[in-house]
């Protein structure tokens, strides 16, 4: 059982801010025409009307069929699927059924709790686990348990409950109530006549490749189903994790990580802890003064844990894991790391955490200079360029620093980052750094356990700005 | 056609560098850089014809960078390391005192190039050291801590239109004044209105004018 943090989940971040803001504001505009979603004129008020619908969709959350070292996270991918859905995916609504037989009593009880924080709709036909309850509207759609009678004006999405087979006559009486979707559990059985009504079987998420799905029900009746999965393809390294060393972690723990990293199917895991956070005390770290960053490793009152944090190597098995550090730089450039660190690291990760001068207030030189330390220091990826710029991917990047940018770190053979951790990277600036045959690093940047190779946003990513090529043409590697 | 980028920099820290020179530059929208020492005030003349810190500062915050000259405008070739670290280090403090941001970039006092400082400065973090010369500035390929810029003073006849003409691509040219006028020093002193006149020309042709600290990301 691992601790969850919830804070992530406390407050709205600026991006989900930005889009109710861009959502609220089409809704007014539409009130003034008085047309609703359809762009039919709708006398005597109008609505928002939506008329189609996305859900999410997985089973067995921890079923009987679920290995233990599934079982022994279970919490943890429910966590990540809990995220990734509000962050990314952002479905109308999102079901559970299935079995979660094997979970613990504690594991049981966290999520529980998790699966009050879905920022949609959250229906569960698992037992011991509670959702909404049925029936839940979600614009044109009715998402229920139950046959309605035929004059209900919403389009029926049938969930069925239970394992056993459906029946010819409950298939008659969805067929009668437009049904528009009848979903199940993945081991119920359906007749092979159907009576037209789609029946989608929930995706085991216990099992590999540890899925779920994505169904989209069109206005026009059409139903897509996509899929995503969590297995990984083979080949690839998470380059940025944390420690239990982190004054940021949440409920990092090295071994936890290299069991996730084997589940997920990683060929490699590098560890990379901030190296400010092993020269100073968290205070000195995080105050607002930000001595380090004023001082680097001239300042008199330094807190080294270095030794603390190689020592958590040597109980470890090193084959598929890597020591590396996220090294800081000083507002003179220096690296906030001494010498006899930085020869016993296996990777280097730069980053860019602090300005003197506020990033939106004309900090580009400093920006500037400060990645030009890191890269021209010897370092091997430069971490989340450009998020000092737009926290949680809201502010603006300046533009004007990607080409040199990409100069450097074609120069100095430094590969950019791909970083979903409060961040969102720009597609521009990678797009021009895999065009000018700039290497490309895959990191979490995890500082909890659920985004430990949590890279489905990254590959997505790499697909949505046009790179169809093979990962491993791009990708780094380190010898 | 490509637009020159001319590195624009005054040294010595004149009073009329804030009351004269940078409207000018704030007209044109052109950039700066500023290195800054203290000249001990003479008292030859009614007012100090040096800026004091909280000038220095507003200079800052009208957006232009401030640079280190040394405290004393040493000769960093004799000065020891330990000396040489005392004068860079008193105007990095000045700076921290009157929230100017810390200079990165060095202009060695009295022009030449001072070997022996350059491994401090990269020490310290600074990214370019700017001496006295005639050529241009490739940053693709050229020694950031060896810069020649060309001064520009009442003496110097036409080096500045063919200092100007000299940049092109990668070619950037550097250009440094002193006063405008520089009563203490003479000898490098421009009379304001042959500054002024070398400013509209430079808007003239269109030139990209930057403080040093710009002089990587300039070509975007």
């Amino acid at each position: 059982m691992y601790p969850i943090n919830y804070n992530q989940f406390h407050g709205e971040s600026k991006v989900a801010e930005n889009k109710n803001f861009i959502f609220r504001t089409a809704f007014l505009k539409l009130r003034e025409l008085n047309l609703d979603y359809s762009g039919q004129e709708n006398n005597g008020g109008s609505r928002f009307v939506r008329m189609s619908i996305r859900i999410a969709l997985f089973a067995d959350l921890c079923g009987a069929e679920a290995e233990s070292l599934y079982r022994e996270f279970s919490e943890i991918v429910f966590l990540r699927t809990l995220h990734y859905l509000n962050s990314q995916i952002q479905p109308d609504a999102v079901i559970l059924t299935g079995s979660a037989e094997k979970l613990a009593a504690e594991q049981l009880a966290a999520v529980r709790e998790m699966s009050a924080k879905f920022q949609m709709p959250f229906l569960s036909m698992t037992s011991g686990i509670q959702g909404r309850p049925c029936p839940v509207e979600c614009g044109e759609f009715l998402l229920s348990d139950q046959i309605r009678d035929r004059s209900c004006a919403k389009r029926l999405i049938y969930l069925h409950n239970g394992s056993e087979t459906i029946s010819s006559g409950t298939l008659a009486a969805l067929k009668d109530c437009h049904c528009s979707l009848c979903i199940t559990a993945p081991e119920c059985r359906v007749p092979g006549f159907d009576r037209g009504i789609m029946t989608v079987h929930a995706p085991p998420l216990c099992e590999p490749p540890y899925r779920f799905a994505v169904i989209e029900v069109a206005e026009s009746g059409e139903v897509t189903i996509h899929y995503e999965q969590y297995r990984l393809p083979p080949g690839l390294t998470d380059t940025h994790v944390h420690t239990q060393m982190a004054y940021c972690n949440e409920n990092m723990e090295l071994l936890s990580c290299l069991k996730l990293a084997k589940l997920w199917g990683l060929e490699e895991i590098a560890f990379t802890e901030h190296s400010g956070h092993l020269y100073f005390k968290q205070e000195q770290y995080r105050g607002e003064d930000k001595i380090w960053y004023k001082e680097g490793l001239d300042c008199r009152e330094q807190t080294v844990r270095t030794q603390e944090y190689l020592n958590l190597f040597s109980h470890v098995e090193r084959e598929h894991c890597r020591l590396g550090m996220e090294l800081d730089v000083d507002r003179r450039g220096r690296l906030i790391a001494g010498n006899d660190v930085l020869n016993r690291l296996e990777l280097k990760v730069g980053a860019v955490h602090a300005l003197e001068k506020n990033a939106q207030e004309g900090g580009d030189e400093e920006f500037f200079l400060a990645v030009k330390s890191l890269v021209e220091s010897g370092i091997d990826i430069l971490a989340h360029p450009f998020r000092i710029y737009s926290w949680d991917g809201a502010g603006e990047k300046p533009v004007r620093l990607f080409e040199p940018i990409v100069e450097l770190l074609k120069k100095n053979n430094v590969a950019a980052e791909i970083n979903f951790h409060h961040n969102r990277p720009d597609p521009v600036f990678t797009r021009m750094c895999i065009d000018a045959g700039v290497r490309i690093a895959l990191g979490s940047d995890a500082h909890n356990l659920y985004e430990v190779g949590f890279f489905q946003p990254h590959l997505k990513f790499l697909r949505e700005i046009g790179y169809t090529g093979e990962l491993k043409d791009i990708l780094f590697r380190k010898d | 056609m490509q637009r020159k980028t001319i590195v624009l920099t005054f040294d010595d820290a004149l009073r009329n560098h804030l009351e004269f020179a940078a409207p000018i530059l704030k007209k044109y929208h052109f950039g700066a850089t500023f290195y800054v020492c203290e000249f001990p005030d003479s008292g030859k003349f009614r007012q100090s014809p040096y800026l004091n810190w909280t000038e220095i500062a507003e200079l800052s915050q009208m957006g232009f960078e401030i640079g280190n000259h040394t405290r004393s405008h040493c000769d960093c070739g004799s000065a020891t390391d330990q000396e040489f670290l005392s004068e860079l280090t008193y105007i990095e403090d000045q700076c921290g005192k009157h929230s100017i941001p810390l200079p990165r970039t060095f202009a060695y006092p009295g022009g030449p190039v001072a070997e022996n400082v350059i491994g401090l400065l990269k020490e310290r973090g600074y990214v370019t050291a700017r001496s006295c010369g005639d050529t241009t500035f490739n940053p693709q390929k050229d020694d950031p801590f060896r810069i020649m810029g060309v001064p520009v003073h009442d003496s110097t006849g036409n080096k500045f239109f063919e200092a100007v003409q000299r940049a092109g691509d990668s070619a950037y040219t550097v250009l440094v004044f002193h006063g405008v006028p520089d009563l203490p020093h003479p000898w490098v002193n421009t009379e304001p209105a042959r500054f002024e006149a070398c400013m509209e020309y430079l808007a003239e042709q269109n030139c990209r004018v930057i403080p040093m600290r710009d002089i990587f990301t300039a070509g975007q």
